[in-house]
C-alpha cells in the first residue's frame, strides 16, 4: 500500500515537472512573438522616420526651413541646407549622426566603417525654371559609431 | 523515476519541440526573404503623398487670374503644370518596382464644393477654382491615387486644399 502511495507521489511530481516545462515554453514563445527584437538598427529606423516626418511637415521659415522648401531648387538648397542640417542635428541623440544625400548635394557626415547604419530613401519635389517640376531621389542616413 | 513518469516527461518535451517549431514556421512566414527590401510601406506612402501634394501645391500657387472667364484655362494650366511632376514621380517609383497612378476626381471635388456652400467655387475636371477678392485661383483639387507593388496596394480618394 505504501509502495503504491510512493509511486503516486512520484507520478505527481513528474506530472508537475512536465507541466512546468510546457508552461515555461509557452511563456517563452508568447513573449517572443508579442515583443519582437529591437536592436539599435530598429531604433535608428524609427528615428529616421520621425525626423523625416518632422522636417517634411514642420512650418517653414528662413531660420528653420522645411525639407520641401529647401529642395525646391539648387539655389534654395545652397541657401537653406545648412539651417536644415542644423535642425536635424539638434533632433539626434548623443552618438547618432546623420547624412543626407540629394541630387543637389549632401549634408552631414558619411557613415564611418563598421558603424550601425539605417538608410531611408525618400522622394522630394523640385521645381525648375521652366515650370516642369521633377521628383528627386534622396536618402537620409542615420548612423551610430 | 518510473517508466510512466519518463513517458510523461518525454511527451512534455515533444510538445515543447512542436510549439517551438510552429513558432519558427510562423516567424519564417512573417519575415520572408525579400520582405525587408520592399520599398512600398505605410511610411513610404506618406512620403509619396507628401511629395505629390507639394508638387500640386506649387502648381496651384502659379495659377492666378483676374478674369472669371479664365477659370477653365486656369484649371487646364494647373494640370499642365502639375503633370510633369506626376510623371516624374511615377518614373521615380517605377525604378523601385512601384506603380503609381493619379486621376483627378470631378465628382469628389463637386462634393467638396457642395459641403462648403457660401464660397464662390467651381470644379473643373477635379480642380477646384475659387474666386477670392476678385482673383481666380486654384483652391484645391480632388484625386484618386493608386500606389502598388507586387505585395501591397493602396487606393485613396482625397481632396487637398492649398489655401
Amino acid at each position: 500500500m505504501s509502495g503504491r502511495c510512493d509511486g503516486g507521489a512520484v507520478h505527481m511530481i513528474e506530472a508537475l515537472l512536465a507541466a512546468a516545462i510546457v508552461i515555461s515554453t509557452l511563456v517563452l514563445v508568447n513573449t517572443y512573438t508579442v515583443m519582437p527584437e529591437r536592436d539599435s538598427g530598429d531604433d535608428l529606423e524609427m528615428l529616421s522616420l520621425d525626423i523625416l516626418n518632422v522636417i517634411s511637415y514642420k512650418d517653414n521659415s528662413l531660420e528653420h526651413p522645411g525639407l520641401g522648401f529647401t529642395l525646391l531648387s539648387p539655389e534654395q538648397w545652397k541657401k537653406s541646407s545648412i539651417a536644415l542640417g542644423a535642425d536635424i542635428g539638434e533632433m539626434l541623440p548623443a552618438g547618432v549622426y546623420y547624412y543626407m544625400a540629394t541630387p543637389y548635394g549632401t549634408l552631414g557626415m558619411r557613415p564611418a566603417d563598421g558603424s550601425s547604419v539605417n538608410s531611408r530613401p525618400f522622394i522630394a519635389y523640385s521645381s525648375s525654371e521652366n515650370g516642369s517640376g521633377q521628383m528627386l531621389d534622396c536618402k537620409l542616413v542615420l548612423w551610430r559609431a | 523515476m518510473t517508466d510512466d513518469g519518463q513517458m510523461i516527461l518525454l511527451s512534455a518535451f515533444i510538445a515543447c519541440l512542436c510549439l517551438v517549431s510552429v513558432v519558427a514556421c510562423m516567424s519564417a512566414v512573417n519575415y520572408a526573404p525579400g520582405a525587408e527590401n520592399r520599398y512600398l510601406s505605410a511610411d513610404t506612402l506618406d512620403n509619396i503623398l507628401w511629395a505629390q501634394d507639394t508638387a500640386l501645391s506649387e502648381a496651384a500657387l502659379h495659377q492666378v487670374s483676374n478674369s472669371p472667364e479664365s477659370r477653365y484655362q486656369l484649371a487646364l494650366s494647373f494640370k499642365e503644370y502639375a503633370n510633369p511632376s506626376m510623371d516624374s514621380l511615377s518614373h521615380c517609383l517605377l525604378k523601385r518596382g512601384v506603380s503609381y497612378l493619379i486621376e483627378y476626381n470631378d465628382s469628389r471635388a463637386s462634393g467638396f464644393i457642395s459641403s462648403h456652400k457660401g464660397n464662390d467655387m467651381a470644379s473643373l475636371g477635379g480642380v477646384i477654382i475659387e474666386s477670392h477678392r476678385g482673383i481666380e485661383r486654384v483652391y484645391g483639387c480632388a484625386y484618386d491615387v493608386i500606389v502598388e507593388d507586387r505585395s501591397a496596394s493602396y487606393h485613396m480618394s482625397r481632396v487637398v486644399t492649398f489655401y
